[in-house]
């Protein structure tokens, strides 16, 4: 049952990978590239492709969050049940939205709630960090959202506002997304987030209206900051991930993955469902599916052996 | 082996299950985007987003950027607009605003340039979302685009101008009306365009129906109402009903930035959801809407290096913590 879940962990993040690199981002920029039209059949394939992974993605999800559900039920730790309340309450509340038995404000709201509830039970002290500065962001952007349904002196152009606090932090928790790793950034890994930095540096300072396109598109934010402020977060985040990568640490790995992809906000079920996945996965609740091997199977800092890249449970 | 066997067949059932959907078009996420009430009111609104009947009406405000996704590119020089949506007898009424400091309403020179906004549907309602631009073959866009210059007179000539020759009224001397143009219409101009689109390169004029529209000036602001019956008159443009909400998204122009055609500012999709509820009113007090600042225009100079520093630190102080923390692991290990 163990390698089950580890097959549903390595399949989540793999098609989350494809739907947010085929779906979100290449069917949306290929058309940048002069002669493209002339591949219209790779180019819709690649598009089939990602709604795909789409489908998969939202179905590993539910199971994943059911068996995280599940895993609460079975344990008298409070941590594991709250996040296995958290989940359930997601899964329920989600469903009821999809088929129109509570508003959309609710499922909002409730999501919102969820992920607050999932982040308190997996507080890690200084690891959570990032984390804990997404979620701020995240409920900013979502009660941007959300709170233009209300009448009361918050709606209105006052709590647009929020949108601008949301990309702060989101900044902030790219930027602090070393605290996720269990031992320091390789070198190779910390060369590897300048060189993002400079990468997405440049290109920001020469067409930093794409980059604003697709931070709105993709992850829910306008870019109102200065480009040099996505870079070094996306420099962070590179750095981290490929630490990570180096080290083992695959519950990171797929933590980060299923953050991004995810977004900040409540844009869809699915992609708050990521978010939760995400933030029970990096506070160690992520059930039989993400689990966080023994520190004697990860790797230490010289490196010696290679554990599982996602979980053993 | 079972173990291996049972890992495939998990892989397996679930993108079988993810390729029915997939053809079944079944969803199994809801969309938990900005929405756009269209409320019901008991009176007419009007065409005067100016009047207190639609200023108390609590907008929704969407943040636009750049159009950076085909040629000619760029614009995002309007980074927010606000949305209001009512119907009154099946006819929807959709109301822009937005902040533009300077009023162009003429294009009568190759380069100047006329404040504008458009509104994009689907072609059919409750249909998957299309491509933003311009929508794709399979998936047509219903656009709705306003033009400030097509609301004024035929500007006449100038006082101090001169004619060498009056050229005869022939079609050889005004090719855009030989072209049909709709634009060069020497009389019945009106203010809105109903056009249809099925990718780029495909964007054409269609009667408009009873399509009508018309912007104002409020302070700083433009203030433009579309409105349409709920039923079109013509084909790839869609029925509004309340059974399910429609995407829509947003488009405006700055002439005086020399924004046109795809230079301008674009929200991202949205819904608007015809609701047969009173819309949400508040006092009249549009200027709070309005707040001075800037963000991207309000964060330079000294602002960005404070920002950037920040952030610099963060980031070290991250990889420090990082690094204190395993010197502390390895430390507590050794003892």
């Amino acid at each position: 049952m163990g390698r089950d879940h580890r097959t549903l962990a390595w399949l989540l993040t793999l098609s989350v990978v494809f739907e947010l690199l085929l779906l979100r981002t290449a069917t949306r920029t290929l058309i940048h590239i002069p002669g493209t039209d002339r591949f219209e059949t790779v180019v819709r394939l690649l598009a089939e492709g990602g709604r795909v992974s789409y489908y998969v993605a939202a179905l590993c999800l539910v199971i994943a969050l059911l068996l995280v559900g599940r895993a609460g039920i079975r344990t008298p730790d409070r941590r594991r049940v709250a996040a296995g309340l958290a989940s359930g309450t997601f899964l329920v509340v989600a469903a009821a939205g999809r088929l129109e038995v509570v508003a959309w404000t609710t499922v909002g709201w409730v999501s919102l709630a969820t992920l607050v509830t999932a982040a308190v039970a997996g507080w890690r002290g200084l690891r959570s960090v990032p984390v804990g500065l997404f979620l701020v962001g995240s409920v900013a952007a979502g009660t941007s959202v959300l709170g233009q349904t209300i009448s009361t002196p918050l709606a209105g152009g006052r709590i647009e506002a929020l949108i601008w606090v949301s990309e702060i932090f989101l900044v902030l928790a790219g930027v602090t997304a070393p605290l996720l790793l269990r031992y320091p950034p390789t070198r190779a890994a910390l060369y590897a987030g300048v060189a993002a930095t400079l990468v997405v540096a440049g290109s920001a300072s020469s067409s930093s209206s794409t980059m604003s396109i697709l931070l709105l598109w993709n992850v829910g934010v306008p870019g109102w900051l200065p480009g040099l402020a996505y870079a070094i977060a996306v420099g962070a985040l590179t750095a981290t991930l490929w630490s990570a990568v180096a080290r083992g640490e695959g519950v990171v790995v797929a933590g980060i993955i299923l953050l991004v992809a995810g977004g900040v906000g409540t844009i869809s079920t699915y992609q708050t469902g990521l978010v939760l996945m995400a933030v029970l996965t990096l506070g160690g609740l992520g059930g039989d599916v993400f689990a966080e091997p023994p520190a004697a199977e990860v790797p230490n800092p010289a490196g010696v052996t290679v554990a599982s890249p996602v979980g053993v449970s | 082996m079972n173990r291996t066997l049972s890992r495939w067949a998990l892989v397996v059932v679930v993108v079988m299950v993810a390729v029915l959907f997939r053809v079944t078009d079944t969803n199994p996420a809801m969309a938990q985007t900005q929405r756009i009430g269209a409320w019901q009111v008991t009176t007419e609104p009007g065409l005067d987003g100016s009047a207190p009947e639609w200023q108390s009406i609590v907008p929704v405000f969407l943040p636009a950027t750049a159009q950076q996704v085909a040629p000619p590119m760029g614009g995002g020089s309007v980074e927010r607009l606000s949305v209001r949506a009512v119907h009154w007898e099946d006819r929807l009424y959709v109301m822009l605003e937005w902040v533009d400091l300077t009023e162009d309403n003429l294009s009568d020179r190759t380069e100047t340039f006329t404040d504008a906004a458009a509104i994009q549907f689907p072609a059919v309602a409750g249909s998957a979302v299309p491509y933003i631009c311009m929508g794709q073959a399979d998936q047509a866009v219903n656009i709705w685009h306003w033009r400030s210059d097509q609301q004024q007179p035929l500007p006449g000539l100038s006082p101090d101008g001169y004619v060498d020759l009056d050229p005869p009224d022939d079609d050889l001397y005004f090719p855009a009306r030989a072209a049909q143009n709709p634009l060069s219409r020497d009389v019945g101009r009106v203010a809105v365009q109903n056009l249809v689109a099925g990718g780029f390169g495909t964007l054409t004029a269609t009667d408009n129906g009873s399509l009508v529209g018309h912007g104002v000036r409020v302070d700083n602001r433009w203030s433009v109402v579309f409105t349409r019956p709920f039923v079109a008159e013509g084909s790839l443009q869609p029925t509004f009903s309340g059974d399910e909400p429609i995407d829509v998204s947003f488009a405006v122009w700055d002439g005086n930035k020399q924004e046109r055609n795809g230079i301008k500012s674009v929200s991202s999709f949205t819904q608007l959801t015809v609701t047969p509820s009173d819309p949400p009113r508040r006092a009249v007090a549009a200027s709070g809407d309005w707040p001075a600042y800037t963000p991207s225009g309000g964060l330079t100079g000294a602002g960005i290096i404070v920002t950037i520093v920040v952030l610099v630190g963060a980031a070290v102080a991250a990889v420090w913590a990082s690094l204190r923390r395993a010197l502390k692991e390895a430390e507590s290990d050794g003892s």
